[in-house]
């Protein structure tokens, strides 16, 4: 064994390893910063009120953010609610019915091209096709430029993993008599569950903290509302708002705002990968 | 060929694109008993098993041609149902392919798809498979766990529970103990041998003492010929043929 | 016949081959001296007679290990099969022949030197024709002659016939006179011997008939 050859990859080793940790640590840093001063800013907002009223007008002292985490939460779920089975047929139909079809490979083109969309630009698509046809903002507008947004993410999520599934479990279900429907759906689908939620949340987390397309939709309010068809208030729109204000409130309640955005944005991030660490259901 | 055929094979060829896999090939199945195939990779064994369930037809540029009976009503026939030929015919794979269920659903799963049964009757059925199937006792009290939580040995015993349950006139087995250990081996050919009083039993190995030990009757394919058809008692101790001969005894060359 | 694919298991097919053959001859050598030592009353050579069948017996504990591990290590179908067993079945034949070869050369040590050459006469015969068959077994084993063995298996007859007109001729050597009554019995020994021997070597031909054809040998 020639020792100045083994010195030499020893020291090229160390060097790759170095720099890779080095570039680890760099992110980890700019991570927990950010963590760091979003608690640092907002976790002081977090207080019964915060959760309890409804955002305050101009120069009014106190109030919370309730209708806006309940203009979100109403919206975030409607377009989930929207996206998801739209998502997942699609993912179905491009998995077990599109493998040497041309639609199927323009389908994942489109798909593909969406997800890298700005999203200002789905945001100025449903106002020019919608908001100015009925001349106002509404929840329902801002449910649909998520709803664009959220279901490429669940198509191509549910396309490949139920494209990893092996052909065998498909044949075995074949082999039994049944129908391609029958196996789309019952089997395989259940076969690749995990994978598909794990998308579905994806997706929600990508939208909770959209804010382009919800200034252009849903826009805002200062009021508690339960009514899609008018402009409702929401995170996003609000921590705009109040951010670059001049009232400190506001400025206190957009922090605590962003802290609970990235709070929930983590945690369904987290979500996702332990039931993806799960015994995948193959 | 034989005296009581359940399938009969006539002049069958069969295409991957261009690539003539199987040429000419005839023979026949015989009911109620065991027929082997044995060969070397790539003879065409697998694919003419596949064959018998049109399993080929769900990828694109595979064809067959010629004439395949089964009790005397062609498979090959464009018009046939598949899913009700798969429902006479069924097939267990070389890999144990639990499906993600639990292991009562595992085997509703085939029954449900053409038979109406309410809770007791389904009941019922599920036991009588688990039990031909050697498995019952082992899992009698853990149907409602998922399939995939049994070992390699007992998934195999259940893919073969859910092809009998759904009471098919013609079992296809393909390599069913080429992924397991010896004693699950054993348990699957004991197995496989009570269910031929059945069901007709045709099955792909390349464990030449299997293939002995198991079968009434083998075929030894090469490079997609019939090259012998025959008891499998005389097959294994004296071929007709040297290629045979030479197959069996790790001559080949 | 083509070559295994597993070189090894081919070596070991010829190895047992060789082993059987190279027994056969050390049988033949025995019987061939068996038969010396009792047409000249060579007394001398007993004890080195003796020594040569324990080395045939030594041989085939040998032997029999060889095929057991064959049999186990290759699982061997067809053919390969009927080789191993008929192995084991050959050197079994060939062992009793030694013993019987062995038998016959003590038989001669309470003889008298000048027995009549006459009564040893038929005897030599009969040695002759048994050790010509034993010759034409071997040479069926090392061609794997259909032939030939059928021809040993014919021929076990005339072994038969020999020995009868050995044992009548002892007889009546035996009745002129009753004080010849213990060495004429070990003369009746070695004629019985020898036909015992012919038909070992009958048994040797079939299983080689067995080998050739997967049937055994009817008329």
């Amino acid at each position: 064994m020639d020792l100045a050859i083994y010195q030499k990859r020893k020291r090229k080793n160390w060097l790759g390893l170095s720099f890779s940790l080095m570039a680890v640590l760099i992110g980890l840093f700019a991570l927990f910063w950010i963590l760091y001063v979003l608690f640092a800013k907002g976790f002081s907002a977090f207080d019964l009120n915060f959760f309890t009223k409804n955002t305050p007008g101009a120069g009014t002292p106190g109030g919370g953010l309730l209708n806006a985490i309940v203009g979100s939460t109403l919206i975030v779920f409607t377009s989930t609610f929207i996206s998801t089975p739209i998502g997942i047929f699609a993912g179905i139909y491009l998995s077990e019915y599109g493998n040497e079809n041309k639609i199927a490979n323009a389908t994942r083109f489109v798909v593909d091209i969406m997800l890298s969309a700005p999203s200002i630009v789905v945001g100025l698509f449903i106002y020019a096709i919608y908001v100015n046809q009925v001349k106002h903002f509404s929840g329902f507008a801002g449910t649909m430029a998520l709803a664009l947004i959220a279901i490429p993410v669940v198509v191509k999520t549910t396309d490949n993993i139920l494209r990893l599934i092996p052909n065998s479990l498909r044949e075995a279900a074949y082999a039994l008599g049944a129908p391609k429907w029958k196996v789309s759906t019952t089997v395989i689908l259940k076969a690749g569950r995990s994978g598909v939620i794990t998308g579905i949340l994806l997706s929600i987390a990508r939208v909770s903290g959209e804010t382009a397309p919800l200034i252009f939709t849903a826009l805002n309010s200062q009021f508690f509302s339960l009514d899609m068809n008018n402009p409702i208030s929401n995170l996003p729109v609000v921590i705009y708002q109040f951010a670059m204000s001049a009232y400190d409130n506001w400025i206190q309640l957009a922090w605590g705002g962003a802290l609970l955005i990235t709070l929930i944005v983590l945690t369904l991030n987290v979500l996702s990968r332990t039931l993806l660490g799960e015994k995948y259901d193959l | 060929m034989t005296s009581n055929p359940a399938i009969e094979i006539r002049n069958l060829n069969f295409y991957y694109d261009t690539f003539h896999a199987i040429k000419d090939v005839n023979l026949d199945i015989e009911e109620k008993k065991i027929t082997a195939f044995i060969g070397p990779s790539g003879c065409g064994k697998s694919t003419l098993l596949r064959i018998l369930n049109r399993m080929y037809d769900l990828y694109p540029k595979q064809r067959a041609e010629g004439s395949v009976q089964l009790y005397k009503e062609e498979i090959l026939d464009k018009q046939r149902d598949l899913n009700l030929l798969r429902a006479k015919v069924g097939m267990i794979f070389q890999k144990p392919t639990p499906f993600p269920m639990t292991v009562y659903d595992n085997i509703a799963f085939g029954v449900r798809l053409y038979e109406n049964m309410n809770k007791s009757e389904m009941d019922q059925r599920v036991e009588w498979a688990l039990k031909k199937a050697a498995l019952w006792e082992e899992v009698k009290n853990i149907l409602n766990r998922s399939g995939l939580s049994l070992s390699g040995g007992q998934q195999q015993r259940l893919c073969i529970a859910r092809g009998i349950a759904v009471k098919p006139s013609v079992l296809l087995f393909d390599e069913p103990t080429s992924a397991l250990d010896p004693i699950s081996t054993g348990k699957i050919e004991d197995l496989i041998e009570e269910l031929k009083k059945d069901y007709t039993v045709a099955i792909v190995t390349h464990n030449m003492q299997q293939a002995a030990r198991l079968s009434d009757f083998t075929a030894f394919m090469y490079l997609g010929e019939l090259i012998e058809f025959g008891d499998t008692k005389k097959i294994f101790s004296k071929p007709q043929k040297q290629q045979t001969e030479d197959y069996i005894t790790g001559r080949f060359g | 016949m083509t070559e295994h694919i597993v070189k090894s298991y081919q070596e070991e097919l010829q190895f047992l081959n060789d082993s059987v053959i190279q027994m056969g001859s050390l049988t033949e050598s025995l019987l061939a001296d068996s038969m010396n030592a009792i047409t000249i009353l060579d007394k001398e050579a007993v004890s080195r007679i003796v020594q040569s069948d324990k080395k045939i017996n030594e041989y085939r504990t040998k032997l029999d290990t060889q095929i057991m591990t064959f049999l186990v290590k290759r699982a061997p179908m067809a053919i390969d099969l009927r080789i191993g067993i008929t192995a084991l079945r050959i050197s079994q034949d060939l062992e009793r022949i030694g013993d019987l070869a062995k038998g016959n050369a003590k038989k001669i040590l309470p003889l008298p030197q000048d027995l009549s050459q006459e009564l040893l006469k038929s005897l030599k015969r009969l040695g002759s024709y048994v050790e010509s068959q034993l010759n034409k077994s071997l040479d069926a084993y090392i061609k794997k002659s259909k032939e030939l063995s059928i021809e040993v298996i014919e021929l076990d007859k005339n072994v038969n016939e020999l020995a009868y007109l050995s044992i009548k001729e002892i007889l009546s050597f035996l009745s002129k006179d009753t004080k010849n009554l213990e060495f004429a019995t070990n003369l009746l020994f070695v004629a019985k011997n020898l036909e015992r021997a012919g038909d070992h070597i009958r048994k040797i031909a079939e299983n080689i008939y067995f080998l050739i054809e997967s049937d055994y040998y009817k008329k």
